[in-house]
């Protein structure tokens, strides 16, 4: 038996030998392998909750918003306001084809339009396409849509990749397998095949001729192949880069450094419109007295935070919209409470409370607790460790709850939470009213923060299309935000992509996480 | 005997129509509104009626249970919420990554348990006895998502033998394999240990059986009487455990697959689970139920087929 | 069950098994002529393995106890100035991201990871304990209690834990409910079983109405005989419940932050794995060490409560 085991203990040990030592494959530079983290809802992107790069790679948009936040002609080679904003003009550029051959043209843009409004379609996002009361097709290459009122934020939400422009041919063709098996837009890239869980492959659209102005290559781009790998472990996706199997992953901020040193890898920092706060819940008490929740904000040093959660990539920001958006503003800075525990502490009292070993007490007896509600990954959970050590400073009891990502998302409407720690990421101003519009309580105002004087202010800021007079508007809701503080902004991120350092001429897009490919090469 | 599978395949029903209930009602124990995860942040109230609707979420319980199994029996467990895919074809995708999984941790469970407990047993009270034992311990002692780890660090990161995650193809492709040798035996080695000290005790007592010392008595070759007798009067109360541990290994397959970032159901539900995306879970749930309640049935009927002493009453 | 092996003593070793099928043939075999208290003690002393488990045990219970006050910083005290940084002479076992005291957060850590085993066994125990009970005494009930446990034992190894807490939601507690609930089965199993059998042997009993003082009755009479099984079996149960609940935690869906529960510390640590892998290593230790005490100390009492077994 002994014998007969030591020779089956060599036969595997043979067997494994054998399959280490297998040669590693020669890189080819005609492809590249980027990591993902989650699967995308739906490659359809009228449906689709959200957008990622593989997206923006399919399907292009009417208009093009750059990295540095200007509009460029995309779809469309021209657009002309007319009746105050209320109605919209595109001329189309007539060269262009979807990836099944079939023609881009005022038909196609129609399509697309009346295909988001469907109630049939319960797309997400018919609220931002505007009051939409007719879409007429005025010749082959030009379409004119009317609205109820003027839509402030139509160029920003057109850029969104959310309105890219779909193939009807192929939408009629496919029906309910659109947007898993196939996706045909006009982009740079095509679809190849996404096996869910595992990788989504896109192919260069050789007839690509399209490109937006502010690329050096306006025709096809130059890597062939780009293969997005499901990577949902950040570990595993980190070992990925080192290792060089992965050309293109963010990198956490703990790792960013280690990253610098490597040179096989080239970090790119680049600003996120993207702001991380702390949000009071306002409609529950005790902290619908807004005293309680000032008194919050005067615990908070934001640069403490950045450095040591963040480990210093992110900037601090105190207003509740990121740096380059309309309607930021950097005197606001000063509106926002300074971290001051003795002004805390003295609110706190103001409100009826009184200070003990045990923590702060109402005249009832009942204790003062204040609960951090936040997504139970690692980022977010460091964020409300660092956050809840500021606030527990005041003597508070504080405690931390980390749901998962569906479940904070489905619960907080319903309100049982004091505070909720999250961020948004979207470059226009009116998204404010998603979320602290008393319309919107039931769904994304998850502060349920009720105030007319800004609902007023939001109102008007959602169709005043004079961008100076709507940055005013703007900076008096945010001043309304910051003095009242339903929110508490803290910092919007820098992302880290790690980057093969063959690679070149990557460029950001408009958000400034995600990477566009036209004038990539490699070295 | 064909009496007893009839009725033991009888006795299946109302534990699967059980767990179809437990399965379905968690959705609507469950706090929150499952819609509110599928809505972007600039959606508005209108946008949100319509998906509801289209979820047929606004109808009443019993009518969404009776659709929930009538769907369940043709294999159809709806939409995910979250991507509009079809459940069952994600799941078709993902369940021979799990299978091969749970195959080669079964594999390594049987070829490294079995053979130590039975060394241990032969060799009595000596080195091999204690090392084996050790090893069993630990095998189980040791969590699996920190064996997992330690594998990770020490086999993927600190020497680079094998890949740290991930898949490559199906395991009878050489490079398939490989790629799950580290997550099979992180998950291999807990059901190792327990086979191991189940081989032990099995074969320890059936060595002092009075025919074996018959046999002896008679003046057989040792090595002989301990592979005829000992061993396959040893094996046969293990084959029960091995169905056991076969579920085992199916449960464990949720933080393997999470750790070495494996396309399986396992990984799948997980993520699920973050998102609140019930009709996986649900899927999940059931599936892997079922599967355990048929494998069980499988090895009660080896059993019983085996041992002729089994009474069926 | 529809089977009696004649071969009962091959049950006996399923209690290694977390998932052991045959509760009852396990109740069967560990009973026999009570052993006196001082004998078990002896035989536990003479086991080698025993005492190492009891010695491990022991220093954990202490732990759970005093773990945060013999730490040598405050768990929670932070030291933005030394985060990160590797095992040392101050940080015996290194610091987190929060520059916290790895190894004071273990130790003060001890007293979650472990009593969240314990209570979820004593969960599932009282509902066991009460639902074998019903069963076994009523057949009005008893249909019905046992195919709803039939129904919980069709889920394997972690899967009703996980499906549980993906119902309720992450968190502590939750894991506790949903482990206790995941260990019902096997208890209310044993119970019934044995309660068939007092009524069994005692006509006068199985025919007349119940009353209180009968169900006592049969209450004592069926603890006398079952507790034996039921501490050695609820040991290797324990173990169980602290891995499954560590298990949870690392996944995310069990202990909050800031709390030092083990399975959190090693998925908190497992961001830093590359730069700081004592993060995953200390805790990791800390839990195999606990399990495996507690485990050798389950098999040593199984054996000295063996009467089969000679000293």
């Amino acid at each position: 038996m002994l014998k007969y085991f030591s020779v089956f203990i060599l036969a595997m040990g043979l067997v494994l030998g054998g399959l280490v030592l297998d040669a590693d494959a020669v890189q080819a530079k005609d492809y590249l392998n980027i990591a993902y983290g989650s699967d995308p809802v739906s490659l359809d992107v009228h449906v689709a909750p959200s957008t990622s790069h593989y997206h923006n790679h399919i399907y292009d948009t009417l208009v093009v918003r750059s990295g540095d936040g200007d509009y460029y002609p995309g779809l469309a080679s021209d657009w002309e306001f007319a009746d105050d904003g209320a109605v919209v003009t595109f001329y189309l550029r007539e060269d262009v084809w979807f990836h099944d051959g079939t023609k881009f043209n005022a038909d196609a843009v129609q399509f697309n339009f009346e295909r988001i409004l469907d109630p049939a379609v319960a797309s997400p996002h018919g609220g931002i396409a505007g009051p939409i009361t007719g879409i007429f097709v005025e010749d082959e290459y030009t379409i004119t849509i009317n609205y109820e009122e003027p839509v402030a934020a139509l160029l920003y939400n057109y850029s969104q990749t959310f309105f890219g422009m779909q193939s009807p041919a192929a939408i009629e063709k496919y029906k309910d397998e659109y947007g898993n098996e196939y996706a045909v837009g006009t982009g740079p890239y095509k679809l190849d095949v996404w096996n869910a869980g595992e990788e989504i492959v896109l192919v260069r659209n050789e007839d690509y001729s399209w490109g937006a102005d502010f690329y050096d290559n306006q025709g096809p781009a130059k890597i062939e192949r780009l293969v997005f790998q499901n990577m949902p472990d950040e570990m595993t996706t980190l070992l990925g880069l080192q290792g060089g199997s992965i050309d293109i992953a963010n990198i956490p901020t703990p790792y960013i450094e280690i990253f610098e040193e490597n040179p096989d890898v080239d970090v790119q920092l680049a600003p996120v419109g993207r702001v991380t706060y702390l949000g009071i819940n306002s409609s529950k008490e005790p902290w619908s007295d807004m005293r309680l929740r000032q008194a919050i904000a005067h615990t908070i040093d934001r640069e403490e935070i950045v450095q040591v959660a963040m480990n210093g990539y992110a900037v601090p920001n105190p207003t509740p919209l990121a740096p380059g958006v309309l309607g930021y503003d950097e005197d606001l800075h000063d509106v926002a409470a300074p971290q001051d525990i003795e002004a805390g502490k003295e609110l706190l009292r103001e409100a009826g409370y009184n200070e003990t070993d045990q923590g702060w007490f109402d005249e009832d007896g009942n204790e003062l607790i204040f609960n951090i509600w936040t997504y139970s990954t690692d980022e977010y959970s460091r964020l409300a460790e660092v956050t809840r050590e500021q606030i527990i400073k005041l003597g508070l009891t504080v405690t931390i709850e980390t749901l998962e990502s569906g479940t904070l998302l489905s619960r907080t409407p319903d309100g049982d939470h004091d505070s909720v720690l999250i961020a948004y990421g979207w470059s226009d101003p009116g998204i404010l009213n998603s979320f602290l519009h008393s319309d919107n309580l039931d769904r994304s105002n998850r502060v349920h923060y009720v105030n007319p004087d800004l609902d007023r202010l939001l109102d008007r800021g959602a169709v005043t299309v004079d961008p100076e007079e709507r940055a005013r508007i703007y900076h008096e809701a945010q001043k309304i935000i910051i003095e009242e503080a339903p929110w508490i902004p803290l910092f919007t991120v820098t992302n880290a992509l790690g980057v093969n350092t063959e690679l070149q001429g990557l460029r950001r897009g408009p958000g400034g996480a995600e990477p566009r490919f036209l004038d990539a090469y490699f070295d | 005997m064909h009496q007893y599978i009839l009725r033991r395949m009888f006795m299946l029903i109302p534990v699967v129509i059980g767990v179809s209930i437990l399965t379905f009602l968690m959705i609507h124990i469950a706090p929150g509104d499952p819609v509110s995860v599928m809505l972007p942040d600039h959606a508005t109230s209108q946008d949100a009626e319509l998906i509801r609707a289209r979820l047929g979420l606004d109808q009443p319980l019993p009518i969404q249970y009776y659709s929930f199994v009538r769907n369940a029996i043709q294999l159809d467990f709806g939409q995910s919420v979250q991507t509009g895919r079809r459940v069952s074809t994600e799941l078709f995708a993902r369940w021979p990554t799990t299978f091969q999984l749970t195959i080669v941790s079964l594999t390594i469970a049987i070829l490294t348990g079995i053979p130590l407990g039975i060394m241990a047993a032969l060799k009595r009270a000596s080195f091999t006895d204690h090392f084996s034992m050790v090893f069993a311990l630990l095998g189980f002692c040791l969590p699996n998502f920190f064996l997992a780890l330690l594998l990770q660090l020490l086999f993927g990161l600190q020497l680079g033998w094998l890949p740290m995650y991930g898949v490559s193809g199906p395991i009878w492709t050489g490079e398939g394999l490989k790629y799950l040798i580290l997550p099979g035996l992180s998950l291999g080695l807990s059901s190792a240990g327990v086979l191991a000290r189940m081989t032990r005790s099995n074969m320890l007592e059936v060595i002092q059986v009075d025919y074996i010392r018959t046999a002896r008595a008679k003046g057989l070759w040792e090595r002989r009487i301990i592979f005829k007798h000992a061993l396959k009067n040893a094996l046969i109360p293990i084959t029960t455990i091995v169905g056991v541990q076969f579920g085992f290994l199916l449960g464990g397959a949720f933080i393997t697959e999470t750790v070495f970032a494996l396309p399986g159901v396992g990984r799948y539900a997980v993520n699920a689970i973050f998102a609140r995306d019930f009709p996986i879970i649900q899927a999940v749930t059931l599936m892997m139920a079922l599967i355990f309640v048929l494998a069980n049935l499988g090895v009660d009927l080896l059993y019983a087929y085996l041992d002729p002493r089994i009474r069926y009453e | 069950m529809n089977k009696t092996p004649k071969n009962r003593r091959s049950f006996f070793k399923n209690i290694l098994q977390n998932n052991s099928k045959k509760p009852e043939d396990f109740a069967r075999e560990i009973k026999g002529p009570p052993h006196s208290k001082s004998r078990v003690w002896l035989k536990l002393k003479r086991n080698k393995s025993a005492l190492m488990g009891i010695i491990i045990i022991s220093i954990f219970i202490m732990l759970i106890f005093f773990g945060e006050a013999i730490a040598p910083y405050d768990p929670l005290e932070t030291d933005y100035q030394n985060i990160l940084s590797a095992p040392s002479l101050d940080n015996w076992l290194g610091t987190d991201f929060m520059g916290r005291d790895v190894f004071s957060r273990i130790l003060a850590g001890t007293r979650l990871s472990l009593t969240v085993g314990f209570i979820a066994i004593a969960i599932g125990l009282s509902i066991g304990v009460f639902l074998g009970l019903v069963a076994g005494l009523y057949k009005s009930w008893d249909n019905l209690i046992m195919r709803f446990i039939d129904v919980l034992m069709a889920f394997p190894g972690l899967l009703l834990s996980i499906t549980i807490v993906a119902t309720l939601g992450a968190g502590l507690q939750n894991v506790m409910i949903a482990i206790g609930i995941s260990s019902v089965p096997l208890y209310a199993r044993l119970i019934r079983g044995e309660v068939l059998k007092v009524k069994e042997n005692d006509y006068i009993l199985a025919a007349r109405a119940l009353g209180a003082k009968d169900i006592r009755l049969i209450f004592q009479h069926v603890l006398i005989n079952i507790a034996a099984p039921i501490i050695v079996y609820s040991t290797f149960r324990v173990a169980s419940a602290v891995l499954a609940a560590s298990s949870l935690s690392f996944l995310g869906l069990g202990a909050q932050p800031p709390d030092p529960e083990w399975g959190r510390l090693i998925n908190q640590g497992r961001q830093y794995m590359l730069i700081a892998p004592w993060l995953v290593l200390a805790p990791g230790t800390f839990i195999t060490l606990a399990i495996l005490g507690i485990n050798l100390f389950g098999d040593g009492l199984r054996d000295a409560l063996d009467p089969r077994i000679g000293e």
